[in-house]
């Protein structure tokens, strides 16, 4: 039991309250993409599968592939290639070049790996090319509301930084306030009246969520805050501002620069050996100085068993020699380093397979229902005071509608697949509109009512989203089996079971409420 | 046994602990109406018993440097242990 003065617990419990109401609802937003897209590859199969499943993200041949493609572009733009994984087992390759601007200009392609072909391709500058992409933008879309809130520049990495720092706060003074956090760990009462067990149900699952709220807002904010300011305030400190410098230093590979020509060494052979070295599958790969002698690879592999991340190889990519396994950051093995480096799994919890994300997925779920749980405390002790009305439907607007605008935007997205239409400004555009319509709602009429139709419209955007996807070209139930597709069957069942049970709690709930009242009337 | 397997086993240890530690809890069973285990100073001892069961299996991951089954074990319990609380609470005291 934690024993503070009177004065010292209501400052706590003011600190614990406005620090989570000032950003409460687009705390929950952040919170709620995230949970999400800790299933961002499965989802990206679901919604964009390939022709066939693959069992290694870079399967054999992917080497040439590229390799022949690079051979038709803009030697500038082979200055720095990226090879990443992307939505549903495609591979993105953004080869591209700095200006003095420090832009970043270049070519952005897509490529099916089970085809070995290039399925599009866009041109010009970074975040105008990333904005084109059509295949895998919904997973994209919700990857930008979780880091960015959608907003253009750093200010969305500010924001959710902030946001990150919020609930740090909430976590931390939450520990402090809840005096006794080991006693009433398994209490819920519910014989004292409605709001204590709201009060009891919040604390219940902030209790067990504490130790992930800490991990999961210090790491999140470290993501925001350390590319948005931190970068930045150390390239202003050590590098007189430059941060290109400063990513060099710490990121690039320690090769002395040569700019003589000198073709690449067999991409195919260099990526074979980094599996046989490593005993794993190479996840993805970059090159520097594509073409010239000091062109370097660093392959990334995927964390062997019981290791949290995976190794990167370097070799000279001009000669094929194998230079050694580089440090997360910096040229040397340091704490620091490895501190950066476990970020990763630790936010994304992608360490151990599907079983890991869906722990953290679990997690996300029991953090959303923190956020919502404890800002619907903090209202309804305040509901007699009007100024506090208007955030009680701003609460049920966003709530309820940001669940209803993403299960539209899957929705657009698979009726605007493959027609040529801008699809980031169309999920965008769908969005924005659900969530006015939500907000335009719930400041017009009955909160409990809009809230029952915003569920009932979600719950049946749920169930009509595997019909929907299979209806615009998507591969049916049998096609997707037979392409090794298991993960689009079990979200579209996943999907359809869960709008069933929400509609049908939706029905037992209306009768719970309409039934007395037939009574009381006849 | 791999990373996987040795977290979801860890994990099963304490969360078997946890059941008897959230069924005996006195003061769930208070706030339902139920009648206690035993004496509290049994009680205190017993619980006391039964957490040190439930963070054995993190001491020894931490131990042994098994890093990826010690964050599995910590969140299979975090999560498992909120449904554990959830479930002994769902409804209605019976008693």
């Amino acid at each position: 039991m934690i024993k503070l003065p009177t004065q010292k617990m209501s400052t706590l419990l003011a600190i614990h309250g406005w620090s989570a109401v000032a950003l409460g609802l687009f705390l929950y937003v952040v919170i709620v993409t995230g949970t999400l897209v800790v299933f961002d590859r499965e989802l990206g199969q679901w919604a964009s599968p390939t022709s066939t499943a693959l069992n290694s993200p870079l399967p054999a041949g992917t080497g040439k592939v590229i390799t022949d493609f690079a051979g038709g572009l803009n030697p500038d733009y082979l200055d720095e290639v990226f090879v990443f994984p992307a939505a549903g087992d495609h591979l993105r390759m953004f080869f591209h070049n700095h200006t003095d601007s420090g832009e970043e200009v270049g070519v952005l392609a897509l490529l099916d790996p089970a085809q070995g072909t290039v399925i599009a391709q866009y041109e010009g500058e970074t975040a105008e090319v990333f904005r084109q992409l059509e295949r895998g933008m919904l997973v994209e879309f919700l990857v930008r509301l979780h880091v960015r809130l959608l907003m253009p520049g750093s200010w969305g990495l500010i924001i959710t930084g902030t946001l990150g720092f919020a609930l740090l706060v909430a976590s931390i003074s939450g520990l402090f306030i809840h005096r006794h956090l080991i006693r009433e760990l398994f209490t819920l009462r519910h014989r004292k009246g409605a709001l204590l067990t709201a009060r009891d149900a919040h604390a219940l699952a902030g209790s067990w969520n504490l130790i992930f709220a800490l991990i999961l807002s210090f790491t999140g904010a470290f993501f925001s805050v350390g590319s948005a300011l931190g970068l930045p305030a150390i390239a202003y400190v050590a590098f007189g501002g430059d941060v290109e410098t400063l990513s060099e230093q710490l990121l690039s590979p320690p090769i002395a620069e040569n700019a003589r020509h000198q073709p690449l060494a067999d991409l195919e052979h260099m990526l074979a050996d980094a599996g046989l070295r490593s005993g794993v599958a190479p996840v993805g790969f970059a090159i520097n100085h594509w073409g010239r002698a000091d062109a370097a690879l660093e392959v990334l592999v995927a964390p062997r068993d019981g290791e949290l991340w995976g190794d990167k190889l370097l070799y000279a990519a001009g000669s094929g020699e194998f230079l050694g396994v580089q440090p997360p950051l910096g040229k040397a093995p340091s704490l620091g380093g490895d501190l950066v480096a476990l970020m990763s799994p630790l936010h994304f919890g992608d360490f151990a397979g599907l079983w890991s994300k869906i722990l953290w997925f679990a997690l996300g779920a029991s953090s959303a229902y923190v956020c919502a749980s404890g800002l619907k405390l903090w209202l309804k002790r305040r509901e007699d005071a009007p100024r506090w009305r208007l955030l009680a439907r701003l609460n049920i607007a966003v709530t309820q509608g940001v669940v209803l605008a993403m299960i539209a935007d899957a929705l657009v997205y698979f009726l605007a697949m493959g027609r040529g239409l801008p699809m980031y400004e169309l999920l965008l555009g769908t969005f924005i509109l659900v969530l006015l319509a939500s907000t335009v709602a719930a400041l017009c009429f009955a909160g409990s009512r809009v809230a029952q139709v915003l569920q009932c419209l979600s719950a049946a955007g749920l169930v009509a989203l595997p019909l929907v996807r299979m209806a615009t070209g998507g591969p049916d139930w049998f096609e997707a089996l037979a392409g090794g597709h298991t993960v689009v069957v079990c979200v579209d069942a996943i999907f359809a079971l869960a709008g069933c049970a929400w509609l049908w709690q939706q029905r037992c709930s209306h009768l719970r409420a309409t039934v007395p009242m037939m009574v009381g009337v006849k | 046994m791999n990373s996987l397997w040795l977290g979801v086993f860890a994990a099963l240890c304490s969360l078997l602990s946890l059941l008897v530690l959230a069924y005996s809890d006195p003061k769930r069973r208070r706030s339902r109406g139920m009648r206690q285990w035993s004496s509290s100073q049994v009680r205190a001892w017993r619980q006391g018993a039964l957490w040190a069961l439930v963070l054995v299996p993190m001491m020894l991951l931490l131990f042994f440097g098994k890093f990826v089954a010690l964050l599995l074990w910590l969140s299979s319990v975090t999560v498992g242990g909120w449904l554990i609380a959830q479930g002994f609470n769902w409804r209605a005291p019976v008693e």
